[in-house]
């Protein structure tokens, strides 16, 4: 008999809140994080916002020795960890520690580290490149740091496929549990880019919004005035358990991860394949996987990202998988609210629908005004809307041509 | 050289985060004020930093064991 995976911890840092229930209500609020850069002096750059991370403070997590010897991106990967450890409740004692794992996943790992570092080495020479800079520059290093903090000595790795690398984590972390290989898996992802070097980048792709006049309205997924994504950090991480162990122990089960669909575009480097065939192929895979037919589906968190060429795709590959169905289902992008997160939307979205399953409450795609006539879907336009919905699929897709989508249950039906 | 300890018990202290007052001389960096291999390499590039001082001989400086051998380092390049 298959061994089933499900979410009994969940820790979030977003732009939106630094803790879940904080995240939770300004989602139904339909806020948005955006606004203007405060981490750097942006007015020389053509984009200027960003969805930052607000107010966290490192030391109430881990002390100042060790926060020192992180990058920020591993600062929210381990934080993040550490409230969904607590939210699930498990104890010493409770667990074999060599079957629980950590797989966390960063879609650039330590860029600001690198960029304050690669300065250090322009000004003062190599002598004065800090001895952390390696463990601190590298994205599996929230793996590590977790697995240490908690002492879990199973499968230890981080997943690197760009914005999908949080749900790839998720996703493996699930197949490491249902496989057998583990018992207990953290798993997410985290990222913090909001830096010089990375908001200069993305504008030169012109794959963000340069909407600065307007920041809490440049996220539109879906919306006819998109204009690129905006970039967001934080982290969004879940302990996964397998089912008879969380009962055997009375815990809390937020949601039931029932498939996990993974494929990979073949086709460039940053766009993604025409009529989005490898995202509905992983969306697909992920029913299969679950033993869902499209029918059995209400909600999709989409991948959503608010660029031209994401929204229009995504939108194709809903219509080829599920059909008919496709007018049926709601679609909604909570990018439109947190900004995305890249590595780490992945793990926050899974949150966010797992949320959406266990309190009936579907969230909004906010700031959409007008319809695109190739992003014809119910969007779940601006407003939260209360839904029973026992199956849904969250999204992910990484430049590279990544693409993840996890099916995830509510729990008990 | 009293400033030049003085400054280096204020590193150690702020970078492994304990009390000023552990750090004598004859406290050996690893074993007595418990600092890993970066750690330490960490201190001494910061101090040297501090001091202004390119060093040129990395073996001598990889060979410092106790805070007063890195006060007798840093004076010595410094003069």
């Amino acid at each position: 008999m298959s061994r089933r995976v499900v979410v009994t911890g969940m820790g979030v840092l977003t732009p939106l809140g630094l803790d879940s229930v904080t995240t939770w209500e300004a989602l139904l609020a339909g806020k948005s994080g955006v606004g203007t850069i405060t981490r750097f002096d942006a007015s020389g750059y053509s984009v200027r916002i960003a969805a930052e991370l607000k107010g966290f403070d490192a030391e109430s997590f881990v002390d100042k020795r060790e926060v020192r010897k992180m990058d920020p991106s591993t600062q929210y990967g381990v934080a993040a960890s550490l409230m969904a450890w607590k939210d699930c409740g498990l104890d010493e004692g409770d667990f074999d520690s060599t079957r629980a794992g950590v797989i966390i996943g960063s879609g650039v790992g330590g860029i600001q580290t690198l960029e304050a570092q690669h300065s250090i080495l322009m000004e003062k020479g190599p002598r004065r490149v800090s001895p952390f800079f390696i463990p601190m520059l590298i994205a599996d290093m929230s793996s590590g740091m977790v697995s240490i903090r908690l002492n879990l000595k199973g499968p230890n790795f981080a997943t690197v496929s760009a914005c999908a690398s949080g749900a790839h984590a998720i996703g493996a972390s699930y197949r490491a549990i249902r496989h057998g290989d583990a018992d207990v898996m953290v798993a997410g992802g985290a990222e913090a880019a909001v830096c010089p070097l990375a908001i200069a980048g993305f504008a030169s792709m012109r794959a963000i919004s340069p909407r600065n006049d307007e920041p809490e309205l440049a996220s539109r997924p879906f919306d006819a005035g998109r204009d690129g994504f905006i970039l967001g950090e934080g982290a969004g991480i879940v302990v996964l358990e397998e089912l008879e162990h969380a009962k055997r122990r009375g815990a809390v089960i937020h949601a039931e991860i029932v498939g996990y669909g993974a494929t990979g575009d073949a086709y460039h480097m940053t766009a993604p394949a025409p009529g989005g065939e490898g995202g509905a192929r992983a969306m697909a895979l992920a029913m299969d996987d679950a033993g869902m037919n499209p029918e059995d589906v209400q909600y999709v968190n989409a991948h959503g990202t608010s660029t031209p060429l994401n929204d229009k795709f995504e939108t194709a590959a809903i219509k080829s998988v599920f059909g008919e169905h496709a007018g049926a289902l709601a679609v909604s992008s909570t990018k439109s609210m947190t900004g995305h997160l890249l590595g780490a939307a992945g793990g926050v979205e899974a949150i966010f629908t797992a949320l959406s399953l266990a309190n009936s409450v579907i969230l909004p795609t906010i700031n959409y005004e007008t319809p695109d006539p190739d992003c014809d879907l119910d969007y779940v336009p601006n407003q939260p809307r209360e839904a029973k919905i026992l199956n849904a699929l969250t999204n992910s897709f990484g430049f590279g041509g990544h693409n993840c989508s996890i099916a995830i249950r509510r729990f008990g039906e | 050289m009293a400033d030049v300890l003085g400054k280096v018990k204020q590193v150690i202290a702020e970078k492994l985060q304990i009390d000023a007052d552990q750090v004598t001389v004859e406290a050996a960096i690893v074993e007595d004020l418990g600092a890993d291999s970066l750690e330490q390499a960490d201190i001494l590039f910061s101090l040297e930093d501090e001091f202004g001082i390119t060093a040129d001989d990395t073996d001598e400086a990889e060979g410092l064991k106790t805070v007063g051998d890195i006060v007798a380092y840093l004076e010595k390049k410094a003069s």
